[in-house]
């Protein structure tokens, strides 16, 4: 499975240390923060990784964060940790997207089963990211001609369609296939659909 | 003893208290309590099950020896008569003292009485074995409770300081303590969750800490270095978990009130310790800003602990209504030119000018599950080291309540 970057956010240092610790055994590489805002101030949005963040926080809670992170378009997994089990507190999480909520003190392999999850998430969310930028690199009539590919058009009924001609179609088609990497048909349906699913740019 | 006329009498009062109103107090007079009556209130909507009964003799009211033999007292309500003390000789009349005749009607809500006295009452005490009956209540126990006013001591006070009075002192003394502490184990069930989170931080640590500890020893070449950072942290976490379970069992033991040289800034920290996750869980601010080098006074500690808890939870009270932005307490240690000083300021709505003359009255509380005892013990135990607690509104807004306590070097005189 693919690793990426842990950001972990909680108040109390020996407890930050701790879980750091712990990650490190498993050869995971962990930035620490001590509050939600440095973190917010030092985030990079390039550097995607998956997020453990304690859930009551002076000041700026870990959900608030979330939603702030969100904002900024920084749609990462997220883990909530809490000392309490409140169940309120772990619906309204679960409602805004938090991908897990495990209660102190963590049981390692319930720990490490999170993580993991959220890496797999990651991966997908980042290869959604991806795709949505190279449909965002085609043009408006480059993404009229691959909505009609992919429901099946032959490019004689899309050049009829449109009101031009064939091989204009045929020139379109090409820089679709180079744009996007791929001349079958099959791909562009599943990229398309990949696309449209992950609503978040 | 369900046939003991006493209990049986408790217990129906007991079910009127249940109908009365959240944050009333009345009064009630029972055949099984002769010559004595007793105030009601229920308790706090946490424990919607708990009462609190004070007896009363009014006897104690009258007793002292400037009531002169003439003096015929009666105490009624609605028409009972609660207390008729007959004049036990005639000594005074047709001398030239003119006897004033007094008869009013004590001017309180909770406890409607007629006074009717041949002279006016000038002394007061109320002392008694005082109790609350619990009912219904699942795993409380009966707290013992004894209620007098600050009013009544004041007054006591200013009698003669004969052996007796100094006996009746101490016997009010230990009453209060009593009533300390049982405020202070009911104060701190408040907190339990706030500390049981408190103690959750360092078990996560020991807990990650030695799963990571048990993985290094595992692997073949363990960095060296990394072994023992792992082990003295979990000594550090495990005191960490020590030191609070010590504050708090300090701060609800039940012991003997004995002032000593304290460091008030020790004193602030530790009841921030044991205030702290409370309040952030209700989102609010803990700002210390502490004199250096600490002020000191001579204080019971725990008390003075107490003293502060009771002005952060009604701080916290007033914040919890307010929507400001900003919501925070802030407690400050100031080292005047004499004596020490300690104050505790919020950002809450403030005091309203009816209520300001009224907050040290025991039992005024404007809150619906108010007891209305915090601030009356704050002032009875400041006032009983010889120090002083004052409140006034803040400039921005918020209250700021300021204890004044003596010089060291005026208690250690007084001692001699
Ligand atoms: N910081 C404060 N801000 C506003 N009002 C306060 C504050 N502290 C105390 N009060 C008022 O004083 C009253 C009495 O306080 P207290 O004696 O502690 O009893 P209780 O808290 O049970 O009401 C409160 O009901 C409240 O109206
Ligand atoms: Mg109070």
């Amino acid at each position: 499975m693919k690793q990426f970057q842990i950001y972990l956010i909680d108040d109390d240092e020996p407890v930050r240390e701790a879980i750091k610790l712990l990650l490190q055994t498993y050869g995971m590489t962990v930035e620490t923060f001590g509050d939600p805002a440095t973190f917010l101030a030092h985030v990079d949005p390039k550097r995607p990784g998956c997020i453990l963040a304690d859930l009551r926080m002076p000041l700026i809670s870990g959900l608030q964060m979330h939603e702030r992170l969100l904002e900024r378009g920084i749609g990462w997994p997220t883990i909530m940790i809490t000392g309490h089990g409140d169940v309120n507190a772990c619906r309204r999480a679960f409602k805004a997207g938090i991908l897990d909520f495990l209660t102190k003190p963590i049981d390692e392999q319930v720990l490490l089963d999170a993580i993991h999850s959220a890496f797999q998430t990651l991966e997908r969310v980042l290869e959604k990211v991806e795709t949505m930028e190279l449909l965002r690199s085609l043009t408006e009539r480059e993404r009229e001609v691959l909505d009609m590919v992919c429901r099946g058009w032959a490019t004689k009924e899309i050049a009829v369609a449109l009101n031009v001609s064939a091989r204009t179609i045929d020139a379109h088609r090409a820089n679709i296939a180079d744009k996007l990497g791929t001349s079958s048909v099959a791909d562009f349906v599943q990229l398309t659909s990949a696309g449209a699913e992950f609503p978040r740019r | 003893m369900p046939n003991d006329p006493q209990k049986t009498g408790l217990f129906s009062i007991a079910s009127a208290i249940a109908r009365q109103r959240q944050g009333e107090v009345r009064t009630y007079l029972n055949d099984a309590y002769r010559g004595r009556y007793l105030l009601g209130k229920r308790a706090t909507m946490d424990s919607p099950g708990l009462a609190i009964i004070v007896q009363i003799d009014p006897a104690l009211l009258i007793e002292g020896e400037e009531l002169p033999a003439w003096a015929h007292v009666r105490l009624s309500l609605d028409g009972d008569t609660v207390l008729d003390h007959q004049a036990t000789g005639s000594g005074a009349a047709g001398s030239i003292l003119t006897q004033p005749y007094f008869s009013k009607i004590v001017d309180s809500q909770s406890q409607p009485f007629m006074v009717d006295v041949t002279r006016r009452l000038s002394v007061a005490d109320i002392v008694n074995r005082p109790w609350i009956g619990g009912f219904a209540l699942a795993s409380l126990l009966v707290l013992l409770l004894l209620l007098f006013t600050r009013q009544l001591k004041a007054n006591a006070r200013k009698l003669q300081q004969d052996a007796r009075e100094a006996e009746r002192r101490a016997h009010l003394q230990e009453h209060e303590t009593r009533l300390a502490h049982a405020l202070r184990v009911n104060a701190l069930g408040e907190l339990a969750s706030g500390i049981a989170h408190e103690l959750t931080q360092p078990l996560t640590a020991l807990l990650s800490q030695s799963q990571a500890a048990l993985r290094l020893v595992s692997t073949d070449s363990p960095d060296p270095a990394l072994l023992p950072k792992a082990l003295s942290a979990n000594v550090r976490e495990a005191k960490r978990a020590g030191a609070m379970l010590k504050r708090m069992r300090d701060y609800i033991s039940k012991r003997e009130q004995k002032p000593v040289l304290a460091d008030l800034n020790q004193i602030v920290a530790d009841i921030a310790e044991l205030v702290r996750a409370d309040l952030e869980k209700r989102q609010i601010g803990l700002v210390l800003d502490l004199a250096t080098p600490s002020p000191q006074a001579i204080v019971d500690p725990i008390e003075m602990e107490q003293v502060l808890h009771n002005l952060i939870r009604n701080a916290a009270d007033a914040l919890q209504e307010a929507d400001t932005a900003d919501r925070s307490i802030r407690i400050e240690t100031v080292m005047p030119e004499s004596g020490a000083i300690v104050r505790v300021t919020d950002t809450g709505p403030g005091i309203g000018a009816e209520a300001l003359p009224r907050l040290f009255e025991p039992f005024f509380t404007t809150k619906i599950d108010g007891m209305g005892l915090g601030l009356a013990l704050c002032a009875s135990l400041v006032e009983r080291i010889g120090g002083h607690i004052d409140v006034r509104n803040h400039p921005t807004g918020g209250a700021t309540f300021t204890i004044a306590l003596p010089p060291v070097e005026q208690h250690l005189k007084a001692a001699q």
